[in-house]
C-alpha cells in the first residue's frame, strides 16, 4: 500500500526564480496538503494540468524529495527514513530519469539489475519477458542515443521494471508517444495491475485516465480537488465523461481559490 | 561493495566507449607533446638552420695585421669583410647596423700591432670598440662569433706571446686533476634533481586528469539526467559516490602515465627527426652531464611503496574536490568554472616545492594537498621518515573522506540534486 498523509512539499525560491515567477514570496507551495491512498490490484491516476504538483507528489514518493511536512509511507516503509528500502519496492519512470545515451539497453538493463542485486539468471529471465513484451530485442544492441523517443520510453520502461516491483510509479509514461507505444503501455499496466501491483499513474490525458484508472486525484494548485472514483466524479459533476468533469472541478476549484493565484 | 564496484564498472565502461572522452583523456595529451615539442624543435632548428645559412656582414677599422694573419682566409670566406677607411664611412656603417644591412664593426686603435709590442708595464692598453644590435639576432650572432669566440681567441694568442708561459699568469687551478671531487650518494643527488620537477609534474597531470572526467561524470550526468536514474536505485549514495571516485581516481591515473609515457617515448624521435646529428651530440652531452650531476640513480623499494601510497592518497582528495565541485554546479560548464581556482591552487602546491627547501616539519605533511606534493619530493630525495610519510598518508586519506561524506549527503540533497 502506498500512503500519503497530509503531504505538503514547499521550495525555496531563489531570487532569480523570485523574479521570474514574478513574486516577492521566497517559497512556493508546489503540493498543499495531499492525502490518498492506492493498494494493490489498483491504478491510481494523478490528473491535474502542468505545474499542478503530480510530479512533485510522485518525486516525493519515489524519495527524492522529501516531504516539507506530512508523511508519505509505501508498503509500510517511511520515505524519509527508510529511503533505501521505498527505492527497492518501486519503479520510478519520469522524463527527467533518463538513460545513459552511451550505453545500449541490454547494457543498462544487466546493469540495473546487478545494482538491485539480481542474480545473472534472474536478469536473463526478466530481460526476455520484457524484451519480448515492449519488442525491446531488436533494438538492444543500439546506443540509447541512436534510439527513437519511442523506442527510449520503452528502454526505460523495461529498465525501471526490472526488479519487478511492488509499486510501480510512472509520470506521463505515454508523453510523446505514437498510439501504438502507448496502447502497449497502458496495456502493460493493466497486466500490471492483474497480477496485484500497485500503480500510481500521472497523466494530463482524460481519455487514458477514463480507460485506466480504478482511483483518482486531481490536483490543481497544488490541492487535491477530488479523490475517489470515476463514476463518483460523474455522479458529482453530472458530465459525461471525465474530460468535462475535470473541467467542472478545475472551474469551481479555481473560483474558490483566492483572485491572486490565478 | 557491491554497489560500489558495478558503479566503478560502468563509468569505465562509459569512459572507455565514448570516443570524446578517450581523446581528452588519453590521445590528445600524446598528441600535445608530439606536436608541441615537435614544433618547438622544428621552429629552433629552422632559426638555427637560418642563422648558419646567413652570411654575416662585418666591417673592420684599422684592422691589425696581425689579426689578418691570424685570422686567416677563412675568416674572409665565412663573412662578407668589409675595410672601413675613414670616420665617415664609420658613421654611415652605423646607420647600417641600425637598418640591419651590417651586422657588426669591430674598431681597433690606429697603431694597435705597436701597442701591443712596445707594451711596457703600466702603459694604456688599446681598447677594441664594437659596434651591434642585439635586437637583431643575425647582428648577435655575428657579435658572439667574432667578438666572443674569435677576437678572445686572438687575445689568447697574443698573451702566449707576450708571456710565453701561461702558467705564470694562472698562478694556480682548482681541481685540474682530481675527478672525485664530488663527494655525494648519487642516487640522493638524482633524486633531488627529480624532486624538485616531479611532484610539479605529477600533480598538475593528475588533477587535469580527473578534472577531465570528474565533471563529465558528475556534473554531465545530472545534466543528462541519468544520475537519477542511480538515484532511484536503493544502492547507497556513498557506494555511488566512492564507485565514481575509484573510476576517477583509476583514469587519472592511466591518463598521467600515458603522458608521460608518450613523452619519454616521443622524446628521442622529436629531436632525432628534426635535429639530426646535432640532436645526437646534445643528447650525449645531456647523457654525461646527467651523469655527473649522479642522475643515474636507483630507486629503493621503499621510496617506491611510498610512492604510490602517498600519490593515490593525493588523487583521492584530488577527485573528491573535484566531486564535491561537480555535484554543487548546475551544469559541465558551471562546473569548469568552480574547479579553476581549485586547479590553481593544486598547480601552486606543485611550484612551491620547486623552491623551497629540504627541511619540513611534521606539521607540514599533514596540510592536504600540499603535504602530499613536499612529501613526493622528500621521498625522492631521501628526506623524509617512514612515520612522516604515512601520517601524510593518513592525512589525506581522512581529509578525502570527509569530503566524500559530504559529497554523499550532496547526493542526498533535493537541491543539489534537483535543484528543488
Amino acid at each position: 500500500m502506498v500512503e500519503i498523509k497530509e503531504l505538503t512539499k514547499i521550495y525555496k525560491l531563489s531570487k532569480k526564480q523570485m523574479a521570474k515567477m514574478k513574486t516577492k514570496k521566497n517559497t512556493k507551495v508546489a503540493v498543499d496538503h495531499v492525502s490518498f491512498t492506492a493498494s494493490e490490484g489498483e491504478i491510481f491516476c494523478l490528473l491535474g494540468p502542468n505545474g499542478a504538483g503530480k510530479t512533485t507528489t510522485l518525486r516525493c514518493i519515489a524519495t527524492l524529495l522529501d516531504p516539507t511536512e506530512g508523511q508519505v509511507t509505501v508498503e509500510g516503509y517511511d520515505t524519509v527514513k527508510q529511503g533505501q528500502d521505498v527505492r527497492a519496492n518501486i519503479a520510478f519512470l519520469t522524463n527527467e530519469v533518463k538513460l545513459d545515451p552511451n550505453f545500449t539497453p541490454d547494457y543498462l538493463f544487466t546493469f540495473f539489475g546487478k545494482l538491485r542485486g539480481m542474480t545473472e539468471k534472474q536478469i536473463l529471465a526478466r530481460k526476455e519477458e520484457l524484451f519480448s513484451y515492449f519488442g525491446i530485442s531488436e533494438f538492444e544492441n543500439k546506443k540509447i542515443s541512436e534510439l527513437s523517443t519511442g523506442m527510449k520510453q520503452k528502454a526505460s520502461i523495461a529498465v525501471s521494471l526490472i526488479h519487478d516491483p511492488k509499486v510501480v510509479i510512472f509520470d506521463e509514461p505515454t508523453n510523446g508517444l505514437d498510439i501504438i507505444t502507448a496502447r502497449a503501455v497502458t496495456d502493460y499496466l493493466k497486466l500490471l495491475k492483474e497480477q496485484g501491483k500497485i500503480i500510481i499513474v500521472s497523466t494530463h490525458i482524460m481519455s487514458e485516465a477514463q480507460k485506466l484508472a480504478d482511483r483518482m486525484a486531481m490536483i490543481i494548485n497544488g490541492r487535491c480537488a477530488f479523490c475517489g472514483l470515476l463514476s463518483d466524479v460523474l455522479e458529482q459533476t453530472g458530465a459525461e465523461d471525465l474530460e468535462d468533469a475535470f473541467f467542472e472541478i478545475y472551474k469551481r476549484t479555481v473560483n474558490v481559490d483566492s483572485p491572486e493565484e490565478q | 561493495m557491491n554497489g560500489i564496484s558495478m558503479v566503478f564498472q560502468k563509468e569505465l565502461k562509459r569512459v572507455f566507449s565514448d570516443k570524446k572522452l578517450i581523446f581528452s583523456l588519453f590521445i590528445l595529451p600524446v598528441v600535445m607533446v608530439v606536436v608541441i615539442y615537435g614544433m618547438m624543435m622544428m621552429l629552433i632548428d629552422m632559426v638555427e638552420q637560418d642563422q648558419s645559412a646567413h652570411v654575416a656582414a662585418v666591417a673592420l677599422y684599422n684592422m691589425p695585421d696581425s689579426l689578418r694573419e691570424f685570422a686567416g682566409d677563412a675568416f674572409f670566406e665565412n663573412y662578407e669583410v668589409k675595410e672601413l677607411q675613414n670616420d665617415s664611412e664609420l658613421e654611415a656603417a652605423k646607420d647600417d647596423i641600425l637598418n640591419e644591412s651590417l651586422d657588426l664593426i669591430v674598431v681597433f686603435d690606429a697603431g694597435f700591432d705597436e701597442m701591443i709590442s712596445g707594451y711596457q708595464p703600466g702603459d694604456a692598453i688599446p681598447d677594441v670598440q664594437t659596434f651591434y644590435n642585439p635586437s637583431a639576432d643575425y647582428s648577435s650572432n655575428a657579435w658572439d662569433e667574432v667578438v666572443g669566440e674569435m677576437l678572445e681567441e686572438y687575445r689568447q694568442s697574443l698573451l702566449e706571446k707576450r708571456f710565453q708561459d701561461l702558467n705564470s699568469m694562472e698562478i694556480f687551478s682548482v681541481d685540474a686533476d682530481n675527478e672525485d671531487s664530488v663527494i655525494q650518494d648519487d642516487d640522493r643527488a638524482g633524486g633531488k634533481m627529480l624532486g624538485s620537477i616531479i611532484p610539479y609534474l605529477v600533480t598538475v597531470l593528475l588533477f587535469a586528469g580527473g578534472m577531465g572526467i570528474g565533471i563529465d561524470m558528475i556534473a554531465g550526468e545530472k545534466e543528462r539526467g541519468t544520475m537519477a536514474s542511480l538515484l532511484i536505485t536503493p544502492v547507497k549514495r556513498t557506494s555511488i559516490v566512492l564507485g565514481k571516485l575509484f573510476a576517477m581516481m583509476l583514469l587519472s591515473g592511466l591518463s598521467a602515465l600515458v603522458y608521460v609515457i608518450s613523452m619519454v617515448v616521443a622524446m628521442p624521435f622529436i629531436m632525432g627527426s628534426e635535429m639530426g646529428d646535432e640532436a645526437m651530440e646534445m643528447g650525449s652531452e645531456a647523457a654525461e652531464m646527467a651523469h655527473s650531476f649522479g642522475m643515474s640513480m636507483s630507486f629503493q623499494a621503499w621510496q617506491i611503496w611510498m610512492l604510490i601510497f602517498v600519490i593515490v592518497s593525493m588523487v583521492f582528495v584530488y577527485v573528491s574536490l573535484i566531486t564535491l565541485t561537480a555535484v554543487y554546479a548546475k551544469d559541465t560548464k558551471e562546473a569548469s568554472t568552480y574547479i579553476t581556482p581549485i586547479y590553481m591552487i593544486v598547480m601552486l602546491s606543485g611550484m612551491v616545492t620547486m623552491f623551497t627547501g629540504d627541511n619540513a616539519g611534521t606539521g607540514t605533511y599533514c596540510i592536504p594537498l600540499y603535504g602530499a606534493v613536499v612529501a613526493m619530493k622528500n621521498i625522492l630525495g631521501q628526506d623524509i621518515t617512514i612515520p612522516n610519510c604515512l601520517l601524510c598518508v593518513l592525512t589525506h586519506l581522512i581529509a578525502g573522506g570527509v569530503v566524500v561524506l559530504i559529497v554523499a549527503r550532496a547526493f542526498g540533497s533535493e537541491k543539489v540534486m534537483f535543484d528543488a
